[in-house]
């Protein structure tokens, strides 16, 4: 399932005095497949753009094709519903959409909302509980028992057992401590190593750097760059212009080559780094 | 929810901004009993023009105005047919088989409407150049007398702006939850009864969820804040009369009392 | 320098036997900045809400600015100390952020005639003067939380409590807080309390209690403490990258110190750079 953008733009409040253009224009398209990172700063478009990819926003100009689903202004998409069962979007503190007596119940509505029968669903809760972390057991107990973090992967869970093609993900490591970082981010690697198109909207560069291939960078609602993660960052000053922090690693390169240093701009991860510097001070 | 602009506060710094809210309270009130007297065409008339140059004066513009009575015409069509229909005073004017139509019943319905429209222009003029926060602060003020008799003004009115504050938040919040699950497959628009009914709880519930976290949340920034209802607490915001709003008051006044006056004559 | 906050044998429970709070002590002085650090859940915002009295201790004393903290003087108490939480929608509670700054100088009774003064003054020194106006709707997160530092400092307390006031913001707004604790700190009038599981943002800390299971495992100050790469990971919190680095280029035989801090550490390497 790739998605692809042409002349995209949404008018929030259009014809009011509260008229505000969120996306302007936006072509591009996004590989089936692949773990695709959403960055720009607060306000640049990127929540209205992904809500796109769900039709929860309809385009106000432009079109979105996903599949074979094409979304325009024009006509009044009659398959939303499908369309919402092949792109899951986690919303941002997607716990709060939680409101079922048991974390069972929370995680087939989506399924059983899409025709499953409640059997099948319950088969598939089985299922996803154990893909966030979580056993059987904690399937009978009340969402509202858990800790925050917990409560994220039950939401998390009921997204995934739509078994969704595409999984869009909206800061989904927001508020939660450096080990439930760890792990969220593991458990999104997982999913996409299923073959699933990942989309993550993040401000943590550290997370494109090691765990994305591409980077949409997104400015005043336009997409201004696209491509491969280590080509997007290779242009620090841009990157910095439009007030994102680079990843720590490629900040920390850049400033050593400005030293003399000749290391690789790619390099993504620490044990890489730790070699690269190695071999230059060894001679 | 995003047509939901009108009767909004416009910022603006119009002689009709710049009145003070107690007066516009007052005003309006004054006025909504001179509309429910019988002043005859003459008398809405002069009403209308007096509300007409409420709106210029105020210079927002009058189509802005008008919109708020858009949602409210499917209830007056109602309203209207029924009395129509239902009303026989006066001469016949048509029949249509059974059903006959009085002209006491077309003066009748006709008042009701103009009624409406003026009420609705009027107040939605009064909430679109007064921030709500003044409109608290104004309630709060001219209840003030109750005081003597143990009625909780102050809490009264810190309950209003709270409320007010937190409105745009709440309805942001229940976008948010219903977009949640919309995606997860919930129809708020078609689907069975039964569907209906658990997309709705799908919403209702982590909304109300989410108003007792933030209920709580400010509860605690407030006491924090050294916050205590029953303590003596400064005032930071004051409303002061000018001679301006003694003059737009007496206008108001003049302007119903002759209109109700002349109906009587 | 004295000691402005002494908690001794300090115990809370949420439930009967849910030991949230566990027999803490420890003292912190007068112009100190602190980070109490911990995972989510180990009890760290529990105890903010204990210093200000939110919530009533089981046992133990409480002693702020050598006044112990009970329900008598509890709005004295409340007047020394100020607390910014993590929600920045939740905590706006005027109209505008000029009323916002407003509303904590009404609870102190400021007399009217000096609260405008006041409410400039601070939204300067968050540099949020030219808002003074604006809607909560209109600001970011950042510059809510900035409104209420302002409302806090307006009141002029001795100490400030920061319950994980940035973990909802954009790296904008985290910096634009950080910058002003910073600022707060080369004060050294006000005793700053950082409540956080961001490894990165305590190490700016004088001090750091690390706290797990509602008690106190550690406290030491930041070079010392975050040192220590076995007891963090056990925590479920994280070391400093600077560190990681250090230690991973240690172990492959470069001659480098160990160290928490990225400038550290590049200086180092470039001077291994230049001696090949």
């Amino acid at each position: 399932m790739s998605i692809t953008c042409k002349n995209l733009s949404h008018i929030y409040g259009e014809k009011t005095p509260f008229e505000y253009y969120a996306l302007k224009n936006v072509n591009l398209d996004i590989q089936e497949g692949s773990f695709t990172a959403i960055i720009g700063q607060t306000g640049s478009g990127k929540s209205t753009f992904i809500q796109h990819i769900n039709a929860l926003l309809l385009p106000t100009d432009g079109q979105i094709t996903i599949d074979k689903y094409t979304i325009s202004s024009k006509e009044k998409p009659e398959k939303l519903k499908q369309l919402r069962k092949k792109s899951g979007l986690v919303f941002q503190f997607p716990e709060y959409q939680l409101f079922e007596e048991t974390i069972e119940k929370d995680i087939i509505f989506g399924p059983m909302n899409f025709g499953t029968s409640e059997e099948e669903a319950k088969e598939i809760a089985k299922k996803v509980i154990k893909m966030v972390g979580l056993d059987e057991t904690y399937l009978q107990k009340s969402p509202f028992d858990l800790s925050g973090g917990q409560k994220r992967r039950i939401a998390i869970a009921g997204i995934l057992a739509m078994d969704p093609d595409i999984l869009v993900l909206d800061e989904p490591t927001a508020g939660l401590d450096p080990q439930g970082i760890r792990e969220m981010m593991d458990l999104f690697k997982s999913i996409h190593q299923l073959g699933k198109t990942v989309i993550l909207v993040t401000h943590d560069m550290n997370h494109v750097l090691e765990y994305c291939n591409e980077v949409i960078v997104m400015n005043e609602g336009c997409v201004e760059r696209k491509g491969k993660v280590k080509d997007v960052f290779k242009d620090s000053d841009y990157l910095l212009n439009l007030g994102i922090d680079l990843p720590l690693i490629t900040n920390m390169i850049i400033d050593l080559n400005k030293k003399g240093f000749q290391l690789d701009t790619s390099i993504n991860n620490i044990d890489d780094l730790v070699e690269a510097l190695g071999g230059e001070l060894h001679g | 929810m995003d047509n939901m602009t009108f009767g909004k506060y416009i910022p603006g710094n119009s002689l009709i901004h710049r009145l003070d809210p107690r007066l516009k309270i007052c005003t309006v009130l004054i006025f909504l009993i001179a509309v429910f007297f019988d002043v005859g065409f003459i008398g809405y008339g002069i009403l209308a023009i007096y509300v007409l140059v409420c709106i210029l004066l105020s210079k927002i513009k009058v189509s802005h105005i008008l919109k708020a009575v858009k949602p409210m015409v499917f209830m007056m069509l109602f309203l209207m047919i029924f009395n129509i229909f239902l009303l026989k005073t006066g001469d016949v004017l048509v029949k249509i088989g059974s059903i006959s139509i009085y002209s006491g019943a077309l003066l009748q319905t006709a008042y009701i409407f103009i009624r409406l429209v003026l009420i609705i222009t009027l107040t939605t003029l009064m909430t679109s150049t007064t921030k709500p926060l003044e409109l608290t602060l104004a309630i709060e003020n001219l209840l003030n007398p109750l005081k003597r008799f143990h009625f909780p003004v102050h809490e009264l009115a810190m309950m209003i702006s709270i409320a007010l504050r937190f409105i745009p938040d709440l309805l942001d919040e229940a976008k948010r939850i219903m977009k949640a699950q919309a995606s997860r497959g919930a129809d708020f628009n078609e689907g069975s009864f039964m569907e209906k009914i658990r997309s709705i709880i799908s919403l209702i519930i982590p909304l109300f969820i989410s108003a007792f976290q933030r209920a709580e949340d400010l509860a605690n920034a407030m006491e924090s804040r050294n916050y205590n209802p029953e303590a003596k607490r400064t005032k930071y915001k004051i409303l002061s009369w000018q001679t301006t709003d003694t003059l737009a008051m007496s206008v108001s006044i003049i302007v119903c009392v002759s209109v109700v006056i002349m109906s009587f004559m | 320098m004295e000691n402005i906050i002494k908690v001794e044998n300090l115990c809370f429970e949420y439930e009967p036997g849910l030991k949230t709070i566990h027999n803490i002590s420890f003292q912190i002085k007068k112009g100190e900045y602190v980070a109490i650090l911990g995972h989510n859940g180990s009890g760290k915002s529990t105890i903010a809400k204990l210093l200000i009295g939110l919530l009533e201790k089981k046992s133990g004393n409480i002693i702020i600015d050598h006044k112990e903290l009970n329900l008598e003087n509890l709005y004295k108490i409340r007047e020394k100390i100020g607390i910014v939480f993590q929600n920045p929608d939740n905590q706006f509670i005027g109209a505008t952020v000029r009323d916002d700054i407003a509303f904590g100088l009404e609870n102190i009774c400021i007399p009217r005639e000096k609260m405008d003064e006041l409410i400039e003054r601070y939204a300067k020194r968050v540099r949020m003067d030219q808002f003074l106006d604006h809607e909560p709707t209109k600001l970011s997160g950042g510059q809510k939380q900035r409104v209420a530092i302002a409302g806090i400092l307006a009141m002029s307390p001795s100490i400030i409590i920061l319950d994980e006031s940035t973990s909802m913001l954009d790296p904008r707004g985290r910096k634009e807080i950080n910058e002003l604790i910073r600022e707060l700190k080369e004060d050294k009038e006000m005793t700053i309390i950082s409540i956080t599981h961001d490894i990165e943002e305590a190490k700016n800390a004088d001090r750091i209690l690390l706290l797990n299971k509602g008690e106190i495992v550690g406290d030491d100050q930041p070079e010392t403490l975050l040192m220590n790469e076995k007891l963090l990971l056990d925590l479920h919190l994280d070391t400093p990258f600077a560190l990681k680095v250090s230690r991973k280029l240690k172990a492959q035989g470069i001659q480098i110190n160990e160290t928490l801090n990225v400038e550290e550490l590049e200086k180092q390497l470039c001077q291994l750079h230049a001696k090949i």
